[in-house]
């Protein structure tokens, strides 16, 4: 392959032979030391080729020797720029493709982080950001070994970090630590007590007595496992409660919704602001300024690809809607709907074990109050020191 | 004693693997896809199914199909093809 370019490069010529002294030249070549390749015979005829430079003398010589070279093809790049010479437009273009793709090969334009799994990737690119690694910075620019260094300090839970550059890519590779496990200290001797009053579900008693059992009431506060043994003789000893305790505890939310509301409506007025985001830099293609804060603001951005390889560029369209603050009447179904709406909401930001679940709905003249009374588990265990 | 040490250098080159001193030829035969000829003095014929080239003291014919001179300098070539068989003659 690299004889095949270099031969391309200095250019070579295809030619043939008479059949009829076709032996007589290659043992001439050869006794001159002319470098022939491809002989092969065709249609009685020797074909073969040589360098251009060589051709000139071969050719000479064999005229003296009364045989006749018959070029089929020239090839290579003295003979495609002879050709397109007084074409400047080819010339100036290949310059330019050359040189933009020197330049562009110049920059890193993707950042890929392997290996995360409880680190945010953004949080990775925003620090390796301020540590010099981003779409549309120098290559020459990164040393990529004290990057890795200030990246891994500035996010303790990585234990190794890599970063390395693969033409236009810089990816980083990481490992998070693993943490240790946490154990509850508790060195003094504790009784657990109830969180808060509840009903006890069921009981999981690692060390000390169990003062309560499943399906007694409890009340704040009150002792649930004692810091106490019992050896075989009956004799009490000292012992350090553990103990999980799950109970079903009630507990209430409720949501009110008004009759009369005051709402944001939009006016039907908007305006776009066009931008192009080049390396992280936006330019807007818009003059006018951005409206005041009571408009609405939208952003929609669309990334480019090629071949599936993302490029820092993009192009993105902030659009501003005009809102105005009008007062609006519901009917008594729309306000308990999201009235309801917003107590689920609630419930559901808290993840609990649900057992039981119960609604109720109040009307009044100007609201509409929407209650769940619930029952769920929860782990009512708190150490309390012994006195 | 200079003479002594040169003949002691001819004599390691004359009986190493690789051998300087050879004044016959070489062939290196890559299956039977590709030979290497070094120490060739003449083609005498060359078609697609034929290649007669003299050696030092012998006649080698190679015989085949689609038989092509791949490469050709002033005292050796390269034959490409099939080639079906090679006769010495002396």
């Amino acid at each position: 392959m690299v004889l095949k370019i270099i031969r391309w490069m200095f250019g070579y010529v295809t030619f043939k032979v008479d059949s009829k002294r076709s032996n007589f030249f290659l043992n001439l070549s050869s006794k001159f030391n002319m470098h022939l390749w491809d002989i092969s015979k065709i249609d009685k005829d020797l074909v073969a080729k040589i360098n251009s430079s060589e051709f000139g003398i071969l050719n000479n010589l064999s005229r003296r020797n009364n045989i006749n070279l018959n070029i089929i093809r020239r090839t290579g790049l003295p003979f495609f720029y002879q050709k397109h010479e007084h074409r400047k437009g080819i010339l100036v273009g290949a310059t330019l493709f050359f040189s933009i793709i020197h330049v562009l090969s110049m920059f890193i334009w993707k950042i890929n982080v392997i290996g995360n799994e409880s680190i945010d990737t953004q949080k990775i690119v925003n620090v390796s950001r301020e540590n010099g690694i981003f779409a549309g910075c120098l290559r020459k620019k990164i040393d990529a070994q004290i990057a890795g260094q200030n990246i891994m300090e500035e996010i303790p839970d990585i234990s190794w970090i890599s970063v390395n550059l693969d033409g236009c890519v810089a990816n980083i590779s990481i490992k998070e630590q693993v943490k240790k496990p946490e154990f509850e200290q508790n060195p003094e001797k504790c009784h657990i007590v109830a969180e808060c009053d509840a009903q006890i579900f069921r009981m999981e008693t690692f060390s000390g007595t169990p003062m309560v059992s499943a399906g007694d009431t409890v009340l704040k506060n009150q002792v649930l496992v004692g810091a106490f043994d019992k050896d075989i003789d009956g004799n009490l000893r000292d012992a350090n409660a553990k103990a999980n305790v799950w109970a079903k505890v009630s507990d209430t939310i409720s949501e009110s919704e008004k009759l009369e509301k005051t709402l944001d409506l939009e006016t039907g007025n908007e305006k776009k602001i066009f931008k192009i985001n080049l390396f992280g830099k936006s330019f807007s293609l818009n003059f006018w300024e951005n409206p005041e804060d009571s408009w609405k603001k939208e952003i929609y951005e669309k990334k480019f690809k090629i071949f599936g390889f993302e490029i820092p560029l993009s192009f993105s369209t902030e659009k501003f809607i005009e809102t105005k603050q009008t007062k609006v009447n519901i009917t008594k179904d729309e306000a308990f709907e999201l009235a309801k709406k917003r107590v689920y909401e609630k419930m559901s930001c808290k993840n609990l074990d649900i057992i039981e679940i119960s609604e109720s709905k109040l009307e009044k003249e100007d609201e509409i109050i929407f209650k769940i009374d619930f029952q769920y588990l929860k782990n009512i265990a708190k150490y309390d020191k012994q006195k | 004693m200079k003479k002594e040490k040169i003949n002691k250098i001819f004599n390691i080159l004359k009986n190493s693997p690789i051998n300087f001193a050879s004044e016959s030829s070489n062939f290196e035969i890559s299956g039977n896809k590709e030979v290497k000829i070094e120490g060739c003095k003449k083609i005498l014929e060359f078609s697609q199914e034929c290649i007669k080239i003299s050696v030092k003291g012998m006649h080698v014919i190679f015989s085949g199909r689609n038989l092509t001179i791949k490469c050709l300098t002033s005292d050796s070539l390269l034959v490409k093809g099939f080639i079906k068989n090679i006769e010495f003659n002396t």
